[in-house]
């Protein structure tokens, strides 16, 4: 209960309107189970930002520590720290004069620290003169800029009198916003995964009223609401799953739902609900049991203090989000800035994801009434196979870290260190994708593999949760393998596997397809004719 | 407001309540020009005051700063 309260208390802190300085600086941090290096590279300074961004981090369990090099408007990179997790370029652009073609001079700056060195790059811009990115990418460098706040800070991003006296011109205001930008929506998604789910109570949260009470014309879509459920609406399209849990009757929520035309959010938006009177600590069960999700990827919003205690009893790892019932602009306010809720790179399989779990529930009525076999003719299943695939690499990333269930070794790598396996002689990853009629899965898993002496050894893989139930694991990763194993005729193929806290499913699936019994870590040696696996009514391809 | 502005340098110099009363900047390794704007930045947020560039220098101890904020709140 007092974490609970201390999380209340820090919400208020952390998400308020107004961010205090001293407040931030005397607050009491949530406990944290990462510790990151941070380098900061820089040409004026970041130590008023880093003074206060501790409670930001912290909130999504991360301490930083800070280390900074010497002021460099030319940005050599010279001395870069080893053991640094991520380096941190904080540029203001108006050091630079009109002459200078930022895009190229920063490009160029980059490529060479990125040659130097592996760790993720975020660099953050300041000042009046705009770059414009397009067409820029260097695996695992992000590229933000201050200009993103202009609404938090109210334009007052610079305080000119500073420059005398020190190195830095930014308002103490900007440094605050910029904090927690930086704390809790840009760096938190490079260190950890991010939410999979948003859920959401009804009444007083996603509009003014209660539906029971008011009914379906008397419940007020405020602007403040119209603001929240766009963003939700926002947060779906990128690949968020929606859902609702509520105490009311499933048939008025759907009435509501056709009937208010002017609710930005659909009935078909939502992916999972729990709507009905038992607790809504039962119906967070049949959530994330519809959603295949565990309670610690799910983000819950309820105005109610009460019911947030007790489904917070109940998964102790879920987030939360204590609603404003009047203002739901404050909601909005404070999922704009919640941790994990920030995609870096959106990729087309994020909306893939939404409309594949909706194909689902079709999948089980077939699986139910037909033979397998039948079933996966019916489906008319086509994987597609990519060796080394630069393309897909973001994808590839983003899959091998946030795959908890079905990943053999939990290699976790970032996109640069995928980009390397790929381009060195013996490695290969080999991704692949899912389409069937119903819906198209795509990019669901993938293989590392390191070919040594006369021995193929599959480092790791992962296959996205979506993806499995419908019978054809073992045809799909075998084949990925088979793939790498023409091209190299390996004597012997051993597969890689470490025991995780959650990775049982890939361990149950590495025994049952090899027979032998996985220790806490090792490989198992997988015999040939295991790979003469049939794959009828499956169309595979290769590129 | 003596009691704030010991509050708030306690909180920036990282020193306690009792060691802020005899805190001199000349005397203090990690006092530099940065930990004086956050200084600035801290009392003009709990004091609703603007400090004058001219008086930031002179924020040296607490006596100077009890000095300065005095002059920023007859302005304001």
């Amino acid at each position: 209960m007092d974490t609970f309260l201390s999380k209340i208390e820090l919400q208020k802190i952390l998400f308020g309107e107004e961010l205090n300085r001293l407040s931030l600086q005397s607050c009491q941090l949530a406990p944290c189970n990462r510790t990151v290096k941070i380098h900061v590279f820089r040409n004026h300074a970041f130590e008023p930002v880093a003074s206060v961004i501790a409670p930001f981090l912290s909130y999504s369990g991360i301490a930083a520590e800070f280390s900074y090099s010497a002021y460099d408007d030319t940005f050599s990179f010279s001395d870069i720290p080893d053991n640094a997790d991520t380096i941190l370029v904080w540029i203001d652009l108006d050091h630079y004069g009109e002459d200078i073609d930022l895009k190229f001079f920063l490009s160029e700056r980059l490529s060479v620290l990125r040659a130097k060195n592996n760790a993720d790059i975020v660099l953050v811009a300041s000042g009046s003169r705009m770059v414009d990115w397009k067409d820029f990418h260097i695996s695992g460098c992000y590229i933000a800029s201050t200009d993103m706040l202009r609404s938090y800070y109210g334009g007052i991003l610079f305080d000119e009198r500073l420059q005398r006296v020190t190195a830095t011109r930014l308002s103490n205001i900007a440094c605050l916003q910029v904090a927690r930008w930086l704390g809790m929506v840009i760096l938190p998604p490079i260190f950890l995964p991010n939410l999979k789910a948003i859920v959401l109570d009804l009444d007083n949260t996603l509009y003014k009223g209660v539906l029971g009470e008011d009914g379906i014309d008397g419940v007020v879509l405020t602007q403040g609401h119209r603001y929240l459920q766009e963003k939700l609406k926002e947060l779906k399209d990128e690949g968020f799953f929606l859902s609702i849990v509520s105490k009311n009757e499933i048939e008025d929520v759907q009435k509501m739902f056709e009937k208010r035309k002017d609710f930005p959010l659909k009935w078909d938006d939502f992916s999972a609900v729990g709507i009905s009177w038992q607790s809504k600590s039962l119906n967070m069960s049949v959530i994330t049991q519809q959603l295949r999700i565990a309670p610690d990827s799910l983000l819950f919003i309820d105005d109610n203090i009460g019911e947030v205690v007790s489904v917070v009893a109940e998964f102790p790892d879920i987030r939360f989000i204590l609603a404003d019932s009047i203002d739901g602009c404050r909601t909005k306010d404070i999922l704009s800035f919640y941790p994990g809720l920030f995609k870096w790179h959106k990729t087309d399989d994020d909306m893939k994801r939404v409309m594949d779990l909706r194909s689902n529930e079709v999948r089980e009525k077939l699986q139910q009434s037909l033979t397998q076999e039948e079933y996966i003719q019916e489906l008319n299943l086509q994987i597609a196979y990519h060796v080394n695939s630069r393309e897909n690499l973001v994808r590839i990333a983003e899959l091998g870290n946030k795959t908890n269930q079905f990943i053999l070794s939990y290699t976790r790598l970032k996109e640069q260190d995928f980009e390397k396996i790929m381009n060195r002689a013996g490695c290969d990853v080999v991704d692949f994708s899912l389409k069937d009629r119903l819906s198209d899965s795509g990019l669901i898993g993938a293989i590392i593999t390191k070919f040594v002496g006369e021995t193929l050894f599959v480092e790791d893989i992962f296959v996205s949760c979506r993806a499995l139930g419908r019978g054809i694991e073992d045809v799909m990763i075998l084949k990925a393998i088979d793939v790498v194993r023409k091209k190299y005729a390996p004597k012997e193929v051993q597969v890689c596997y470490k025991k995780g806290e959650r990775n049982k499913p890939a361990l149950m699936w590495l025994e049952k397809v090899s027979g032998c019994t996985a220790g806490e870590n090792g490989s198992i040696i997988f015999p040939e004719n295991l790979f003469q696996i049939e794959s009828n009514h499956i169309l595979m391809s290769v590129e | 407001m003596t009691e704030k502005i010991i509050q708030v340098l306690s909180s920036v110099i990282k020193k306690t309540e009792a060691e802020v009363l005899a805190l001199e900047k000349k005397n203090e390794r990690y006092w530099d020009s940065l930990q004086t704007i956050e200084i600035v930045f801290c009392l003009e947020q709990e004091f609703g005051i603007t400090i004058d560039s001219d008086d930031i220098p002179s924020l040296k101890s607490l006596g100077s700063i009890e000095e300065v904020v005095r002059r920023a709140l007859k302005k304001s």
